[in-house]
């Protein structure tokens, strides 16, 4: 066969093989199929950036020539660029491509879709699910008391829910503001799964009138998030805490000492510590009792006391009672009791009782000695 | 020195041992004659002295023998009564020192209700108010001095001494008791004094409401307890008793005289009234009650 002749056969092999070996790589590429979606998020919030992950299987026993992977949509922007290298899907594979997206896009579902271009064979499409949905954390305060007081640490709860339709991760709750001590600073609750809460407790002390912020921060996916609640804290009287009064007040005066006795009743909702009866600058403490200790107060307890001073030129006398709640700060409350007015008199002079003492005896001996002579005159 | 000897007086004064070393004073004769002091009694006392005219005779005014009489009356009482026998009671002495005692009791009565108008200086009749009480403290202790320590101490004296027998009319004992009142007046003088050194250190409460009973009462034992006022009481009371002693000796022999019964029987007459009076006082001052430092 002269050369003429082989390259006719050659041609006539390839014309009569050619269209049967792209039906065959048509057959092959029918075979590759999507099996799994995998999207992180796997809800998107507004402006989140995300990724999309599809993996595909090669069914049949032929590999299968990738020419171009690739996904768009009108809306949704693909951040990553396509997969433009030939590749090979071998019989039985598995592969998987991900592709980075951006959702600045309102709320809704949207199907971007995944593309496979086969070599010769085709090309492979499927829509992939993606939903945006605009629902943050939802933070709640459960409680908190009524009135804040300077010093005093109260009790704040907080309820973090999680309303969207994915879990949120990373979820750090702490609170804020000017002129507030909080403990703890922060709190780590971590993953927060769809439709579920957590409650968080926090100790707010202020020292001012102020605004006392929640702040929790979040991740959906790769994006952080951030949520604020606020509520103003303002600086008063508790309406539960201790409430020491003074009742069935006596006032006795021995020489230049009073002596005021009574009782004091915690007409409070709180226990009130180290509670300690005093008198004020007005007067001046005496012994035996400068100060009264009466201690622990429970809630509709009450102790007596007594407190001794002396005091000139007054008709009043506050009477002051400090406690401690159970965090230490120390409270003071003033009643003004009165007291019997004294005109004062003068300074003692010393050694009177001593002349009175020689008086007496000089009287006495003068006049028993009168009696005894007028009776020996006899 | 000349002296005249005056019959059966000169004699009578020299028989009564009590008026062997008397004073000579016209009261100590009880003829009214002229009256003359002789022996060893003038010279004793040095007052002895003739009052009538003559050489060498020194002249006695009346006054200084009305001292003589009131000193004679505080050391020997029992020689200043046996003066009196015989003699119809004159109760003007004895009215004047009671009325004296009275004064004096007055005056320490005064001072002391300015303390209660201190007590209620501040209410709107302050000033009323103190005036009112000072001057119905002073008519108090002065009513008081003369009804009690005179009247009612004499007749004490008449109606105790009555059983014991004894005879006599009341004024004779009313001049007696007058009489034994004396070292009291002295006392009462003392302790006035003693009071106004007092008074300006004692506290005085001050009552603002005069329609609570219980603050004027809590007030008034806030006086009483007063350091300076319980010292000033503790004081008074002491020297009254002492200078009641001293009165109690004199009414002895007051009594004795005017009733006319034995010394024995003189001396439980008085004791038991002035006993009773100072155990009461010693009562008061022991236990504490408030008790108001008097004359």
């Amino acid at each position: 066969m002269n050369r003429a002749e082989l390259l006719l056969f050659f041609i006539a092999v390839m014309v009569v093989f050619l269209p049967v070996s792209a039906v065959e790589q048509q057959t092959a590429a029918a075979q590759v199929m999507v099996t799994n979606v995998t999207l992180d998020p796997q809800v998107f919030m507004v402006d989140d950036t995300g990724t999309v992950t599809v993996e595909v299987i090669n069914n049949g026993a032929q590999s299968v020539a990738i020419s171009r992977v690739t996904m768009y949509d009108e809306k949704i922007r693909i951040e990553s660029r396509a997969y433009d290298t030939t590749m090979y899907l071998g019989a039985g594979n598995r592969m998987t491509f991900t592709f980075t997206v951006t959702t600045t896009v309102p709320d809704g579902i949207y199907y971007p879709v995944f593309s496979m271009d086969f070599r010769d064979a085709g090309y492979l499409r499927y829509p992939v699910k993606l939903q945006v949905q605009d629902k943050p954390l939802k933070v709640s305060i459960l409680s908190k008391p009524d009135v804040f007081t300077s010093g005093k640490k109260e009790q704040v709860e907080v309820l973090i829910g999680n309303p969207r339709d994915n879990g949120v991760s990373g979820v750090i709750v702490y609170p804020m503001g000017e002129g507030i001590e909080a403990s703890p600073s922060s709190i780590f609750i971590g993953m927060i799964a769809p439709d579920q809460s957590q409650k968080v407790t926090f100790s707010i002390t202020p020292h001012q009138t102020t605004i006392l912020e929640i702040h929790v921060d979040y991740m959906n996916g790769i994006n952080p998030h951030a949520e604020v609640i606020q509520f103003p804290i303002g600086i008063g009287k508790s309406k539960t805490r201790a409430d020491p009064i003074l009742s069935n007040i006596q006032v006795e005066k021995s020489g230049k000492t009073y002596s005021i006795t009574g009782d004091v009743n915690n007409a409070g909702l709180e226990v009130a510590n180290a509670v300690v009866i005093s008198t004020g600058d007005s007067v001046v403490p005496v012994d035996p009792y400068r100060k009264y200790v009466v201690g622990t107060l429970q809630p509709d307890d009450f102790s007596a006391f007594e407190v001794t001073f002396t005091a000139e030129g007054t008709d009043k006398v506050p009477v002051e009672v400090s406690y401690k709640d159970n965090d230490g700060n120390l409270y003071t409350t003033m009643t003004i009791i009165d007291i019997p007015v004294t005109k004062p008199g003068a300074q003692e002079t010393e050694g009177m009782p001593l002349m009175m003492i020689a008086v007496i005896l000089v009287c006495a001996a003068v006049i028993g000695g009168i009696v005894w002579f007028s009776w020996r005159k006899r | 020195m000349q002296v005249e000897i005056l019959p059966g007086v000169g004699n009578a004064a020299h028989a009564d041992p009590a008026l062997r070393d008397a004073p000579l004073c016209p009261e100590n004769f009880l003829n009214g004659g002229s009256q003359t002091r002789v022996g060893r009694g003038m010279g004793k006392n040095g007052a002895g002295r003739s009052i009538e005219g003559g050489k060498g005779h020194i002249p006695i005014k009346r006054d200084d023998c009305t001292m003589i009489h009131l000193l004679d009356l505080l050391v020997h009482p029992e020689r200043f009564f046996s003066t009196l026998e015989g003699k119809e009671p004159d109760l003007k002495i004895p009215a004047a020192i009671a009325l004296a005692g009275a004064v004096v009791a007055a005056v320490a009565g005064y001072a002391q209700s300015s303390l209660f108008a201190d007590m209620f200086a501040e209410m709107g009749a302050g000033a009323g108010m103190g005036a009112f009480m000072g001057i119905m403290g002073a008519a108090g202790a002065f009513l008081g001095f003369l009804i009690i320590w005179w009247l009612v101490m004499a007749g004490v004296f008449h109606v105790i001494s009555m059983a014991f027998k004894g005879t006599g009319k009341f004024t004779r004992t009313l001049e007696s008791t007058g009489y034994g009142l004396l070292p009291t007046v002295i006392g009462s003088i003392i302790s006035t004094l003693i009071l106004f050194s007092y008074l300006p250190r004692i506290a005085v409460p001050v009552v603002r409401d005069l329609q609570d009973p219980v603050a004027i009462q809590k007030a008034m034992q806030e006086l009483m307890l007063d350091p300076a006022m319980k010292e000033f009481t503790q004081v008074s009371i002491a020297i009254s008793i002492l200078f009641l002693i001293w009165s109690a000796n004199i009414w002895i022999f007051g009594v004795r005289q005017a009733r006319g019964i034995t010394l024995k029987h003189a001396c439980i007459t008085v004791i038991i009234p002035v006993a009773v009076y100072i155990l009461y006082m010693v009562y008061m001052l022991v236990s504490g009650i408030p008790l108001p430092g008097g004359a």
